[in-house]
């Protein structure tokens, strides 16, 4: 990290584009994906809530909630038909411990987090528990984070990725 | 429900300002500078804030280490006092007693000045009589990290913290970019130039 990033909001396709990345990844990779050593293995669906947004706009004009919601063909219309993800509700695994969360936004909000259950003896001990599972998730998103920034920015992008998550938006696969 | 318990659905800010060398004694003296102060039975219709625990909304001292500070971690809750009245209660009951005024003394229609002169007993009798509506947001300073956790995703609390913060702390409160998390200026600088990838039948944006 670096002072001139604090200073650079993120571009609204950019976190719209993130969450979409996830949700193809999570379904075609299985979700289970591999962040390297330092955070290693973490399993992620997308869970009962996927909101879009119009291009250009900021509020919320679909959402897709219930069980599977991500499976369902309304999500998918919603990005055939142009709009982007505003809002994806997400479950993480990581080891024994499970996290729920809905990022939203260009500024990547963490809204509605549940954090795994901590039952500690005092308060103080539950304090620094749920403080240090928020420091884990959000070690998490920043792997996946920095992971897809990698992503967008080389030529597999453009040659390889987007043509895929096309063709799984349009119910097609590559080859096939 | 919140940062101590149940879901969090938290705002990031980074902190941007010197911390002094003292910085935890400075720290307890302007939060309990800030604090909030108890609101007289006679408050009237304004706001009234202030910093309290984030344990207990009534305890306002922030003497006590302990109960604020958890290492790297300062928490603490922005309270915030309000008194409302009930409305269309409010509206009938001043329109009664301005009839009542114009029966007493033969008119037809009652002067401005003594329809507000009956508005404003009404409203300041109701006004003592009337507890304030109580609001709570909690919040989590990360020193090593310096970043601040708002619970809230108001717009209008999160202004209001931020101000008040700085009040407190003279130390400023910017919206959090994910662009932090990145590993690089590089590929900060080679994805913000990435224009919007089609993915639908139309362009992102």
């Amino acid at each position: 990290m670096n002072d001139s990033n604090q200073t650079m909001p993120a571009l609204p396709h950019l976190t719209s584009e993130f969450f979409l990345w996830l949700w193809w990844k999570t379904e075609e990779e299985g979700g289970t994906l591999s962040l390297g050593e330092t955070v290693g293995a973490v399993t992620i669906w997308v869970d009962e809530r996927l909101g879009f947004r119009s291009p250009g706009e900021t509020k919320v004009t679909t959402v897709v909630t219930g069980d599977r919601a991500a499976e369902t063909l309304e999500a998918k219309a919603a990005l055939y038909g142009g709009k982007v993800l505003h809002q994806l509700r997400l479950h993480v695994q990581r080891g024994d411990r499970e996290f729920g969360l809905t990022l939203q936004g260009p500024d990547m909000t963490l809204a509605q987090v549940k954090l795994p259950q901590v039952t500690q003896d005092t308060e103080e001990e539950a304090i620094y528990d749920r403080l240090f599972l928020y420091g884990e998730l959000c070690f998490i998103l920043s792997a996946l984070w920095n992971q897809f920034a990698e992503l967008r920015v080389s030529q597999p992008w453009r040659s390889v990725l987007l043509p895929s998550i096309r063709n799984w938006v349009e119910g097609r696969r590559l080859n096939s | 429900m919140g940062i101590l318990s149940g879901a969090m659905s938290a705002r990031r800010f980074s902190i941007e300002g010197e911390f002094p060398p003292d910085f935890r004694e400075r720290w307890r003296a302007a939060l309990n500078e800030y604090a909030f102060v108890d609101s007289p039975v006679e408050q009237g219709k304004e706001e009234r804030e202030g910093w309290v625990q984030i344990h207990n909304l009534l305890d306002t001292s922030f003497d006590d280490f302990n109960r604020w500070l958890y290492n790297e971690v300062a928490l603490f809750a922005l309270r915030v006092d309000k008194k409302t009245l009930p409305a269309k209660l409010f509206r009938a009951t001043v329109q009664k007693e301005v009839k009542e005024w114009c029966q007493e003394n033969g008119v037809e229609r009652c002067p401005k000045t003594q329809k507000d002169e009956i508005r404003d007993r009404i409203e300041s009798q109701w006004l003592k009589r009337c507890l304030p509506r109580v609001t709570i947001t909690e919040m989590c300073l990360h020193m090593t990290d310096r970043y601040v956790l708002i619970h809230s995703q108001s717009e209008g609390t999160l202004e209001r913290i931020r101000k008040r913060f700085f009040a407190t702390f003279g130390l400023k409160l910017i919206p959090w970019s994910p662009m932090e998390w990145l590993d690089s200026v590089e590929l900060v600088e080679q994805l913000a130039a990435e224009p919007p990838s089609r993915v639908g039948r139309v362009e992102h944006e």
